[in-house]
């Protein structure tokens, strides 16, 4: 089973270590994660990553980071490495840290995030404990503002063009821009093919500071960043791709790439390759610009600024401002965007924000409330830069729908959220639902399929706790149903584990008439995924069916989005037929594995248990969403919640759902639904 | 102690019934279950039933209690599918009726019949030996027919009358496919529910023959009054040896309980496994033709009957429906003929 945690290793210069007494010294491993009553796993990591551990005669100030992800076909496919190497003079100040494991959790962007952790403490134990990239969640920064600076523009599209040419190694000049370069090339190779076949070429992998003479090069995608070497040319061929590429990118980031792979009909392509081959040759020509130009494209190290007309517009509120208090700073967000002020979607309130120049605040644990965030004066860029990291933005809240709500200072580089709503009627349950994912989501369970999940507010998630979750799993007391005619948010997570950070939204919406409801409609126009749950106890011949489905989808096609929202169809209260075929067969199976052939087989009992019962009705979901799925599951347990509640299964449909709306992206995830 | 009861039967009918508590003791079970005699005042009938319900003592609690009483129920409610309305054999403790969905569940279960055959191990009189294992085997394929496994048979959950056995105990039954547990105790606890199971087993699903690991070691126990604990004892007893070969072994490897009976001459047909209700089946191969018009690559039901081959492909082998029309006209040719000579002799 994949775990979200990642091993580490210490390696210093010497010449003994965990793995017993060296020939010659070198770098040797003396503190891992891994079992210490084996050394099987840790040879086998030290054989793997030891020509990235190669050290050369004079070292650099500044450390160098490695990270590739194996490739299927190897001893370690699925696997990833991200190596911190230090080497500040002669090979007798060298040491490396290691963090290694799934490729799913470490991915170049979580590798990217935690450039400025602290790496490698002076006294890390022998058995050093595992890393949980969440817990590391103040440590790691994003680089979107960086990486879609107008100013990176014309070496991201030489950088790009290169890539376009194909897997093979890059070698590019190190300069201050080489995280964010490499940050800009991940969105925009991920948003165009993470999880299609021939991603592990494509999957980017990257030493950024490399001063040995010789080091190995891994198979695939690989960017060198050496000092003094001369900047690459652009690849004449791909440039125009290339350029139209980042022009997205830079004007509307992974949205706006989004869009171009759909409108370009990338999507029907399952092979990167084909993609970037589409790509190319739809690239407009006057986009081309002859080779010898390209070969002046300015290097990344020695930019020339932006033409005035693609120059940003003054930003607002980046860095601290001043304010009245003597001796404070206080902070602001930092804008998604610098040039036209990206628009992100508030996954609370579902208003668009102009992300950018909000003022900062901070849960406050002991007064259990946001306040705003005053930083010292005399803080260092460093202090600073770890204050803000896990502060929050307060939503202006636009069109002045719903109390103040706060979002993570890092929202705006995680790109629209998804949002989920949940359908039934008053009595399906469905509040119980929303309640015992929330639960099980507190309870770290869906690390269990490799993903994390942090709250988005965390005022309105401990409101929520103890509203919703702690009366029904505490106190075994029934939750009231929601009102008629609402869409009441419920909670907001930021999800990772499918390669990059996402938000999740989750909406209950008030069963029967929605039709009277305008929030209901507006919400139908932006939902990613809709969970309908279904109350067996309705069942029966000559039933109509759920009023609240049926008003659902007629919205839905009304709006010509049936097509583009999936579905999850829950056997909700499945306790209460516990001993039917086939319903106590899948009670008895919750394993936390995304398995597309179960999920269809699943799928499969519970249309044909409803057919069973004279329940055609409620399967309209799956009739007319393009991705759908069944599942069986319970919320409480049992209907006496006086002896203690016990979900059943209920976070299967909400992975699922993660799945076909694309926050998962594993090849499994590709076949939820289908 | 007087009290109205209303519970479902094993048929799933609703019925109230005055339940008055017997003087009578029951053997006690193990916690987190208890059980009390109670005499069911019926409109026909006063019965006698062990009513057997969580009580919040012994590992797990209340919780491990209600998911020990839902498998009692569930195995109850499936062999009473499989016979279909008729009563089932009284080789397994029936079930009379539950409430699983309230807050004090509880089943009503046949009272308990003859002694533990712990009290005969070695004891057994000769001429009893082979009904007890024709018996036991029966009750054994019968589960399977259910499509479970009781997975706690030992000389406490099986009962001997003298004429036949009774299997008690379904608290730790599963469906057969799901996954295997760590559940039962030593030496009875078939490897593959050991907490640690032995190198080169995995845990996977509950089979068919996961019973037979327990049902063997008891033939042997009872026979003998020796734990089955080396397969050097078998060669001393070699009508034992021949009739549990192969059942020491990976449940894969084991011979069902089918072919124990035949390895005692008893024939007999296998009861037919409990189907899956066809409105069901019919469901679900719209299931599948749903996700092929959505979806046209994608296969179609696994479990329907592959498409005849077509035309373009190679010549299909001649079908025996066509053997049997040729069989057909010459039936009738031959009632021509009859017709014919009887017309004419006439």
């Amino acid at each position: 089973m994949t775990t979200s945690l990642l091993h580490q290793t210490l390696y210093r210069w010497g010449t003994t270590g965990r793995l017993g007494d060296l020939r010659d010294p070198g770098l040797c491993p003396v503190a891992s994660s891994l079992d210490p009553s084996s050394t099987a796993e840790l040879r086998r990591w030290h054989d793997l990553v030891e020509p990235w551990l190669r050290l050369g005669d004079r070292g650099v100030a500044e450390p160098s980071f490695f990270y590739t992800a194996f490739p299927a076909g190897t001893a370690a496919a699925g696997e990833a490495v991200l190596i911190r190497r230090v080497q500040p003079g002669d090979a007798r100040t060298a040491s490396a840290h290691l963090l290694f494991g799934s490729a799913g959790v470490l991915t170049p962007r979580l590798a990217l995030e935690l450039r400025d952790w602290t790496w490698a403490p002076a006294h890390l134990p022998g058995r050093a404990p595992m890393v949980n990239p969440t817990s590391l969640i103040a440590y790691r920064s994003g680089l979107s503002d960086a990486a879609r600076t107008p100013a990176l523009r014309h070496p991201l599209v030489t950088l790009m063009s290169r890539v376009l040419a194909g897997p093979g190694t890059i070698e590019a000049p190190v300069t201050d821009d080489t995280m964010a370069l490499l940050w800009a090339v991940d969105d925009i190779c991920t948003v165009l093919g993470s999880g299609l076949r021939d991603w592990d070429d494509w999957r980017v992998a990257f030493e950024t500071n490399d001063e040995r003479l010789w080091s190995a090069d891994p198979p695939g995608m690989f960017l060198r960043f050496r000092r003094g070497v001369p900047p690459p040319g652009a690849e004449p061929s791909t440039r125009a791709a290339a350029l139209a590429l980042v022009r997205q990118y830079v004007t509307g980031g992974t949205n706006a790439l989004r869009d171009l792979r759909s409108s370009a009909g990338l999507n029907e392509l399952d092979t990167m390759a084909a993609r970037v081959d589409r790509l190319i040759a739809d690239a407009p020509p006057s986009a081309a610009p002859a080779p010898a130009s390209a070969a002046r494209t300015p290097a990344p190290a020695a930019r020339t600024p932006a033409p005035a007309e693609s120059a940003p517009a003054p930003p607002r509120g980046r860095g601290p401002a001043r304010v009245a208090a003597a001796g404070t700073f206080r902070a602001s967000a930092p804008s998604s965007t610098t040039g036209k002020g990206e628009q992100v979607s508030c996954p609370i309130c579902l208003g668009r924000l102009d992300w950018g120049g909000l003022p900062l605040y901070t849960y406050d644990r002991g007064l259990n409330q946001y306040t705003e965030l005053v930083v010292p004066k005399d803080a260092n860029r460093e202090q600073r830069a770890r204050m803000t990291r896990t502060a929050s933005v307060r939503c202006p809240n636009p069109g002045d729908t719903m109390t103040a709500h706060y979002l993570p200072a890092g929202y705006g580089q995680y790109g629209s959220p998804a949002v989920y709503g949940f359908i039934g009627g008053t009595t399906s349950g469905k509040t119980h639902l929303v309640a015992a994912m929330v639960a099980a989501i507190e309870r770290g369970e869906l690390g269990g399929y490799g993903i994390t999940a942090q709250p988005v507010d965390l005022d309105r998630h401990q409101a929520f706790l103890r509203d919703m979750v702690r009366p029904l799993f505490t106190e075994s007391t029934w939750l009231t149903p929601t009102r008629e005619g609402e869409v009441a948010f419920a909670d907001a997570f930021v999800i990772s584990g499918g390669g990059r950070q996402r938000a999740v939204a989750l909406f209950d919406v008030a069963g029967s008439e929605l039709s009277n409801v305008g929030d209901a409609k507006r919400f139908l126009d932006i939902a990613d995924g809709l969970v309908f749950v279904a109350d067996p106890t309705r069942f029966g011949p000559g039933s109509l069916g759920d009023p609240s489905f049926n008003t659902v989808l007629s919205l839905l096609r009304a709006s010509g989005r049936l097509s583009r929202v999936s579905a999850a169809i829950v056997l909700n209260k499945a306790d209460l037929f516990k001993f039917d075929d086939p319903i106590a067969h899948w009670l008895t199976r919750d394993s936390a594995v995304l398995d597309a052939a179960e999920v269809l087989d699943e799928s499969a009992d519970v249309f044909g248990y409803m057919r069973q019962r004279d329940a055609e009705a409620w399967t309209r979901p799956y009739l007319e969403c393009d991705r759908a799925t069944l599942h069986v599951a319970s919320a409480t347990g049992t209907d006496a919640v006086e002896r203690g509640v016990r979900p059943q299964r209920v976070l299967r449909p909400l992975v699922a759902l993660m799945a076909m709306t694309g926050l998962l992206t594993s090849a499994e995830a590709k076949d939820i639904g289908i | 102690m007087n009290v109205r009861l209303s519970y479902r039967d094993a048929h799933g009918a609703r019925v109230d019934a005055k339940a008055v508590e017997a003087d009578q003791d029951e053997p006690p079970l193990r916690p987190p279950l208890e059980t009390v005699r109670l005499n069911l005042e019926l409109p026909d009938r006063t019965v006698a039933v062990r009513c057997v319900r969580p009580v919040d003592r012994g590992a797990g609690g209340l919780a491990e209690g209600y998911r020990r009483l839902d498998g009692e129920i569930l195995a109850g409610l499936r062999l009473a599918r499989l016979c279909d309305g008729r009563p089932y054999p009284r080789t397994v403790t029936r079930l009379v009726g539950y409430e699983a969905d309230t807050a004090a569940p509880f089943a009503l279960l046949e009272p308990l019949r003859g002694v533990e055959v712990e009290t005969l191990a070695g004891t057994l009189p000769t001429e009893q030996r082979r009904r007890f294992q024709v018996r036991l085997l029966r009750a054994v394929r019968l589960l399977g027919a259910a499509g479970i496994s009781h997975r706690g048979l030992g000389p406490d959950t099986v009962r001997w009358d003298g004429d036949d056995v009774q299997i008690t105990d379904f608290s730790q039954a599963a469906l057969i496919g799901a996954p295997r547990t760590v559940v039962g105790a030593m030496p009875w606890q078939a490897p593959e529910q050991r907490p640690e199971t032995p190198p080169g087993w995995v845990r996977g699903e509950v089979g068919p023959n996961d019973d037979l690991w327990a049902a063997g070691r008891l033939i042997f126990y009872v026979v003998t009054g020796e734990d089955l604990d080396d397969t050097a004892k078998l060669d001393a007893r070699p009508e034992l040896a021949a009739l549990l070969a192969g059942v020491i072994e990976r449940p894969e490897r084991r011979p069902d309980a089918q072919t124990l009976l035949r390895r005692l001459g008893e024939a007999d047909p296998p009861p037919r496994p409990l189907a899956a209700d066809p409105a069901f089946a019919r469901g679900r191969a719209e299931f599948f033709a749903q996700r092929r018009r959505k979806h046209p690559g994608t296969a179609p039901d696994p479990e329907s009957p592959p498409p005849p081959p077509a035309p373009a492909a190679r010549p299909a082998p001649p079908r025996p429906r066509r053997d049997r029309s040729w069989l057909l006209w010459a039936g009738v040719a031959a009632m021509v003929v009859l017709a014919v000579y009887l017309v004419l002799g006439r």
